[in-house]
């Protein structure tokens, strides 16, 4: 059904560009990238301030011509890191397309990692680092995949107090060092959908694109991290009204594997996002502890080993009490299994969500890009809905009982959480 | 249904960039619809034309409050028919959600074509039959105490929350939306009810459907479900408060500790449909849009903040244009409120230049054309056009923005941009 529309292009230097015309009247989304990310950096604040660097100059053009020409075509660009890929994404009228397309290339061809703005940029992200450190979301996330992962693995995040240090020593001599060695053509992925006729696309692409570098260097490896003891940790921040509770396990597969569809099933059973996962009946909106809570398959990105995450917020009074309430629904859900009833009703609203996920053209693009980045045959757009609508309650319960185990589950908390909130 | 039956149902009113409203003449409910077939799903949007600036004192937060317990039973959509509000939808594959604000709220969802009539069934049922309790409102009551925490959780939030309060002495918009902790507190189920019976009515509404769908058939649908509801009985009331002309600036100082600074600027501006609106939108645009706006320059591009934005929101009465500055590493909020005194003083003394107005031009209709992108997006915006006013609101703005010259920017920078009309907010550790 989707895969008619994806007409896509192989280069002799292995990118692929993917492109789906989209009844948008005059927009065009796009989610392109290249090899790059935190793993390649070897830090994530060093990752970040690559990207960031990228929209400061090149050899031919000074930021202000950047942002002259960003805001002449009323376009939005920005690069981001991910684990493993740098990434690209925007949108722009169709008019303006090639403009942008153009620019893009000669950001990554040719960045020129201009010191002053390099030092201008740091006391930015310092006060960017200190935000994060009052964020108590963001530090229940960090403290959790710490305590699942090691530091070579893709999943896990540096500290806010690691990013600073970091921050502190980075030269742009080291960022243009860091991007000659990194940035490869042949690694490039752009998705495109809107307005767009494929074959003009292509031969952009093509114009644009053609001095970009290849680079022989090997990709990233690690090991795949499998569950482990249970570990707790608070990060007591006092000022604040709510904290954030972070519980997760890793799973030690990947996306390609046989059972990350039903599990997914089964952790979007517990707690899907919206109101029909067990975690939002029972600890909403029966018990009414909490705004939101919800479980995910989390850090799957791009072929990395991720791990089953739940999250929910409460105030002080309410934590003790909000947190036996989700591990009683764990441990529900894992002893009993889900009913047959809710593993039907939980596929037919999966497969028919689909269709609502893709009804844009931004959506569309990130979701191709991602099967790309996978390296994931395109068909897997029409099949995904397919193989769930397939799943059975036992397959699910059986998932549920191998990944989701409630003795091996960590816990993080970050707010006005006591240290040993965790002791009972 | 027939044509003849689609005539003597409804009032056709007019066509605007692809949207055509009727009137149900029943009930006088507002309809809009846009066939859009980019995609097989179909966008439901109801908007009551009440928010928090329609709550009287000592009962703030009502507005929220009701909209949270729209989601426990109605008369047909209930848990003891096995089809709660809350989740009936999503097994369809509908993503749905309901947001409060201070001119409206509004219930959507964005669902596959083929069900279609099943959101406007549960938004008909619960617009005249909702079964809240007393039980329902205890039971709600700490998940609304959550969300406040949650809100002040965030520091831009709370300072915007204060600097509003500053900002309005008697109108409505000095309460933030989620109310007064006190009120939340105070809140009961006769005084809801009470709110529900006065605002809750299809006059009171408006019901948007864009998507993969004809006019015939929502047209039925709208006849089979809200067809039956009658109109308000007694006049809805409105809000007719006037804030008092702000005579000198006004400043509002927190300090918490939590490692960060902020300075935010509100100056007073009219409603979103008057006159002046389009070229503040712009002057925003200017000042604090994109990649190359002056404050970008100024402040960010200097060293002095991390981020900056502006907001010139588009409110049914005359609001606040904020600009906000999270202060970088080493710098002050005091050297960016200078900074940014001398920028205003420097736009009002020259006004924008040619290419200034160029390219902010090109941002906001770009912005526009993106709004339009998927069904859901553009729902959501002309729901914010309903509640400041005029739903065909956005598609003026692109007209005023396409034909904006230089003159009204500087004149409207003369006109609003001045210390009489100011609030400065800072947050500090």
């Amino acid at each position: 059904m989707y895969l008619e529309k994806i007409k896509e292009k192989k280069f002799s230097t292995g990118a692929r560009v993917m492109v789906t015309p989209f009844a948008t009247h005059d927009t065009v989304s796009f989610v392109g990238s290249i090899k790059g990310g935190s793993c390649y950096a070897r830090s994530d604040e060093f990752a970040k301030v690559h990207a960031a660097m990228l929209l400061e100059g090149t050899k031919k053009k000074s930021k202000h011509d950047i942002q002259i020409l960003l805001d002449s075509i009323g376009a939005s660009l920005t690069f981001a890191p991910s684990t493993e890929r740098l990434i690209f994404s925007g949108r722009v009228r169709q008019k303006h397309f090639e403009a942008l397309l153009s620019l893009i290339a000669e950001i990554l061809e040719s960045p020129s990692f201009p010191s002053k703005e390099l030092g201008i940029l740091k006391s930015r992200g310092q006060a960017s680092l200190a935000l994060e450190a009052q964020d108590t979301h963001e530090q229940a996330t960090i403290a959790l995949t710490r305590l699942l992962f090691t530091p070579k693995h893709p999943n896990w995040s540096e500290s806010t107090l690691e990013s600073k240090k970091v921050l502190k020593k980075i030269t742009a001599k080291e960022l243009q060092k860091y991007h000659q060695k990194t940035i490869d053509s042949g690694s490039l992925i752009l998705s495109v959908s809107g307005d767009v006729v494929p074959v003009k696309i292509f031969s952009l692409v093509e114009k644009h694109f053609k001095n970009l570098p290849r680079q022989k260097g090997t990709l990233f490896s690690y090991s795949k991290k499998l569950p482990h003891t249970a570990q707790r940790t608070t990060t007591p921040i006092k000022e604040k009204t709510n904290i954030d509770y972070m519980a997760g396990i890793n799973t030690g597969i990947t996306k390609v594997h046989s059972d990350y569809i039903p599990l997914l099933l089964g952790i979007q059973i517990l707690g899907v996002p919206g109101f029909s996962g067990r975690l939002m009946n029972t600890v909403r909106e029966k018990e009414g502890l909490t705004y939101g809570v919800y479980s995910y398959l989390s850090g799957f990105q791009y072929g990395a080993d991720g791990y089953i995450s739940i999250w929910s917020g409460f105030p002080k009074e309410k934590f003790a009490q909000g947190r036996a309430a989700i591990l009683r629904e764990i441990n529900s859900i894992v002893k009993n299994g889900p009913s047959k009833e809710e593993v039907r009703r939980h596929c037919e609203r999966f497969t028919a969500s689909y269709k609502v996920r893709l009804s844009n053209s931004g959506a569309f693009a990130a979701s191709v890009h991602e099967l790309a980045a996978e390296k994931r045959p395109l068909s897997y757009i029409d099949e995904f809905p397919k193989q769930v609508s397939k799943l059975t309650e036992a397959k699910v319960t059986a998932m549920l009982k191998k990944y989701l185990i409630p003795a091996k589950l960590s816990e993080a908390a970050a707010g006005p959480v006591e240290k040993d909130a965790f002791a009972s | 249904m027939g044509v003849a039956v689609q005539e003597k149902s409804f009032r056709f009113v007019r066509k605007v960039g692809g949207i055509s409203e009727y009137t149900l003449k029943k009930n006088g409910l507002q309809i809009l619809h846009k066939r859009e077939s980019a995609a097989p799903v179909v966008a439901v949007c109801v908007t009551f034309h009440v928010g928090s600036r329609n709550e009287a004192k000592g009962h703030t937060g009502s507005t929220h409050i009701l909209e949270h317990l729209l989601f426990k039973d109605s008369k047909n959509f209930n848990r003891a028919n096995g089809n709660a509000i809350t989740d009936y939808l999503e097994w369809f594959g509908a993503y749905l959600n309901a947001t409060t604000w201070l001119d409206r709220t509004n219930y959507f969802e964005l669902l596959p074509r083929e069900h279609f009539e099943k959101a406007l069934a549960l938004e008909a049922d619960r617009m005249r039959d909702s079964l809240f309790s007393d039980a329902d409102l205890q039971s709600e009551m700490p998940v609304v105490r959550n969300e406040y925490e949650r809100t002040r959780n965030n520091p831009f939030e709370l300072l915007d929350e204060e600097v509003m309060a500053k900002a309005f002495i008697k109108h409505p918009y000095h309460i933030p939306t989620i109310g007064t902790k006190e009120d939340i507190e105070g809140s009961d189920e006769k005084k809801l009810r009470e709110f529900y019976d006065t605002f809750y009515w299809p006059n009171n509404a408006t019901l948007s459907v864009f998507g993969d769908v004809a006019w015939k058939e929502v047209a039925a649908a709208v006849v089979k479900y809200f067809g039956a509801i009658p109109r308000a009985p007694r006049a809805i009331p409105r809000m007719s408060v006037v804030e008092p002309v702000q005579k000198e600036t006004q400043n509002i100082t927190l300090t918490k500790p939590l490692g960060i600074s902020i300075a935010m600027v509100g100056y007073k501006i009219p409603s979103a449909t008057h006159r002046d609106y389009p070229a503040l939108l712009m002057l925003g645009t200017i000042l604090g849009g994109g990649f190359s706006s002056r404050l970008q320059k100024a402040l960010v591009d200097r060293g002095l903040a991390a981020e900056i934005s502006v907001s010139v929101p588009a409110l049914h009465d005359p609001g606040l244009m904020v600009i906000t500055a999270h202060i970088a590493e080493g710098a002050t909020p005091k050297k960016v409120l200078e900074t940014l005194e001398r920028e205003i003083q420097a736009f009002k003394k020259e006004g924008p230049t040619k290419e200034e107005l160029a390219r902010a031009k090109e941002r906001l209709l770009s912005q526009f054309a993106f709004e339009r992108d998927g069904v859901f997006s553009e729902i959501r915006a002309v729901s914010e056009s309903i509640a400041a006013g005029d739903w065909a609101l956005g598609f003026k703005l692109e007209s005023a923005i396409t034909k904006m010259t230089l003159a009204p920017l500087k004149s409207v920078a003369k006109k609003y941009l001045n210390s009489s009309q100011k609030t400065v907010g800072t947050l500090t550790p």
